[in-house]
């Protein structure tokens, strides 16, 4: 349990937020609890959003906060950390500075802030915490001079405001080191946008025309995420569109929906921390000696969602009956009333001349769908891959 | 040494016949019951050893298959039961094997076995009884199958990829109803070591079920074993045998449909 710090609710151990009042919980979460989704009572955002940093492991990750690049260590330039002097010290050093105003950084550092090699930290998955950036990671921030908000020091832009922090710490243009990372692009055109928890956009990953290989390998806002498969999708994007493929990842690839979507058995969709199964209840068949299998009796069930709960292993399983069927936390016919991510009426299940249909009523965090083999998507579709969420710019 | 009476002394049922020729199918049988009443002189030491035999225990039919009173005498060594051409038979009950199980003698005891069958045999508990892992029980209409030994979590794949799946939740036990025709209903998992089965205000209940009482049976870890107690229900709670039981004067044991008490002298 975790008691919320601010009205005392005990919360289990892998919330972020509190199911009481919504503030940001702080104790260490455990593997499996993070969902890279917006809580559906939504964060106390005045709680530094970089604190809670779910999904940017690789940009705020335990290498970070160290000495990015290692021009700007303890004997870098004519900063140095370990002075008593209370000179701005935009990076390098804890960013609470006592009484240092959100100004800072200005009037400070002749050097821009070094950026992030792209390979940034090594892909290190010993003693991996998915999704989660240790408190300590905050020693390498950055303040925003907009709104005050830790920006990880690979950042260009405040994850929370979206300031260009290239400008505020280096007024004068200075040609930026690896010609590609310093055109001025203010949002890629073909790209993927981390969303964080709390909402607000993370990371960006470029992408090119044709084919994009989507991976822990293959990217910084990728190679933190212990449930990304090192190869784990493919997205081919040509003219206006894309498809999105599942190269038998582990996790595979979610897509949320847009729209009403029809059901096949087997199909495994995901709403808020919980993923399920649907399966068919089919009529049952003789056996080859008549034999019937004896059983309670069927008083109608047509289809079930079972929740998986490990590779090979399944746990409550909850039949449909009737027309429809809605989820959500409270007020569905099938509750979750643990998951904070599935809203109070999530979804529908619907029978209609023998096929089924899943639709998502308007819920916080959106229905989820997973990709069998490959799907179209277009622009501004989001992406569940591991345990980030992405939305695809392909305008 | 007349014994004429064990074999339809609580016939009611609106069939006798049936079970008459059910039983004089088997050779065995027939010898103890019909010969007996001609009472050759030839096959009286026989008979003699038949009647004694069939003394010990007989099985009432409770409730199947519009036989319901009528009795089976175990006058034999084995009596096989089943859909088919068996001593007991229920050739029109479609949940029983052709050959579905024995009643036997092993040791101066009736035991119960389970010959193989496709939906086992069940036995109506009196005291807390043991259940293994994936145990399967009976309650009103319910054919429920209770788990203890639940599997860990997931470790990460060779790649170091972890599995993500649903949040976690404790759990002690996985109760599943297998529906008829063998798909599995809901399946619930708890985390408390005692769960409650019954018609309302339990755990688990069954608000449709016309043969559950309101407070049925309980379901209790204790100790890493697992105990399923009756709760003074109106028709019991059975527990399905695996390999063979023996069974005491006043057990119920459910075949297929047919609800079969047993009778020992």
């Amino acid at each position: 349990m975790t008691v919320c710090n601010r009205c005392g609710k005990e919360n289990q151990d892998h919330y972020k937020f509190c199911l009481g009042c919504g503030a940001e919980l702080t104790a260490a979460p455990k593997p499996g609890g993070d969902m890279a989704m917006m809580k559906t009572m939504m964060a106390d955002t005045g709680a530094s959003p970089a604190g809670g940093m779910a999904g940017l492991g690789g940009m705020a990750g335990p290498g970070v906060p160290g000495a990015p690049g290692g021009a700007g260590g303890p004997g870098g330039m004519m900063r140095g950390p370990s002075s008593a002097v209370p000179q701005p010290l935009p990076r390098g050093s804890a960013s609470a500075m006592p009484g240092m105003p959100p100004s800072g950084p200005l009037g400070g550092p002749a050097m821009p802030p070094v950026m992030q090699p792209p390979m940034g930290p090594p892909p290190g998955v010993p003693g991996f915490s998915p999704g989660f950036a240790p408190p300590a990671a905050a020693a390498g921030m950055r303040r925003c001079p907009s709104c005050g908000s830790d920006v990880p020091p690979s950042f260009r832009f405040c994850g929370t405001c979206g300031f260009r922090m290239d400008e505020a710490s280096a007024p004068m243009p200075v040609p930026m080191p690896g010609g590609g990372l310093g055109q001025p692009v203010g949002r890629a055109r073909l790209s993927m946008t981390l969303i964080r928890p709390d909402g607000t956009e993370g990371g960006t990953h470029e992408l090119r025309p044709g084919e994009n290989k989507l991976g822990r390998s293959f990217g910084a806002v990728f190679e933190n995420d212990g449930y990304l498969s090192p190869i784990h999708a493919q997205l081919d994007i040509r003219g206006g569109g894309a498809m999105i493929r599942d190269l038998d990842s582990l996790n595979g690839v979610f897509v949320k929906m847009t729209q009403e979507e029809e059901l096949t058995s087997g199909q495994i969709i995901r709403i808020g921390q919980e993923l399920l199964r649907f399966e068919v209840i089919a009529q049952p068949e003789p056996t080859p000696d008549g034999t019937e299998l004896m059983g309670s009796p069927n008083p109608g069930y047509w289809g079930k969602l079972t929740v998986i709960i490990g590779r090979e292993i399944t746990g409550a399983a909850f039949p449909l009956l009737g027309d429809s069927s809605t989820l959500g936390r409270e007020r569905g016919d099938i509750n979750f009333p643990d998951d904070g991510y599935v809203s109070g009426l999530h979804a529908r299940v619907t029978l209609r001349d023998g096929r089924v249909f899943l639709a998502d009523l308007g819920s916080s965090n959106g229905t989820f769908i997973k990709v069998n083999g490959e799907r179209a998507i277009g622009h501004d579709s989001f992406v569940l891959l591991g345990q980030q969420l992405f939305r695809v710019n392909l305008a | 040494m007349v014994p004429v009476s064990f074999e339809v002394e609580t016939r009611v049922g609106p069939r006798p016949s049936a079970v008459h020729a059910a039983v004089a199918t088997q050779p065995h049988d027939t010898r103890t019951a019909r010969d007996s009443r001609e009472s050759k002189p030839g096959r009286s030491t026989l008979f003699f050893g038949g009647a004694m035999q069939a003394a010990r225990a007989k099985l009432t039919l409770i409730r199947g298959d519009g036989d319901d009173g009528v009795s089976f005498t175990l006058a034999g060594q084995d009596h096989l039961a089943g859909r088919g051409d068996c001593p007991i038979s229920f050739p029109d009950d479609p949940f029983l094997s052709p050959i579905h199980a024995n009643f036997a003698y092993a040791s101066h005891q009736l035991v119960v076995r389970d010959e193989g069958s496709l939906n086992g045999v069940y036995v109506r508990i009196s005291t807390p009884t043991e259940l293994v892992n994936g145990a399967m029980v009976l309650v009103g209409e319910q054919v429920l199958s209770v788990e203890h030994a639940l599997q860990p979590a997931d470790l990460p794949d060779a790649e170091g990829t972890y599995y993500s799946a649903s949040m976690v939740r404790p759990a002690a036990l996985e109760i599943r109803q297998n529906l008829r025709g063998g798909q599995i209903g809901w399946v619930h998992r708890m985390a408390g070591d005692i769960v409650t089965i019954g018609r309302e205000n339990n755990d688990i209940n069954f608000p449709d079920d016309p043969f559950i009482s309101g407070r049925h049976a309980e379901l209790k870890l204790a100790g890493g074993m697992l105990w399923v107690t009756d709760l003074g229900s109106r028709n019991g709670t059975f527990v399905r045998v695996h390999g063979e039981r023996v069974l005491k004067h006043g057990d119920y044991v459910f075949l297929g449909q047919q609800l079969l008490r047993v009778e020992i002298v």
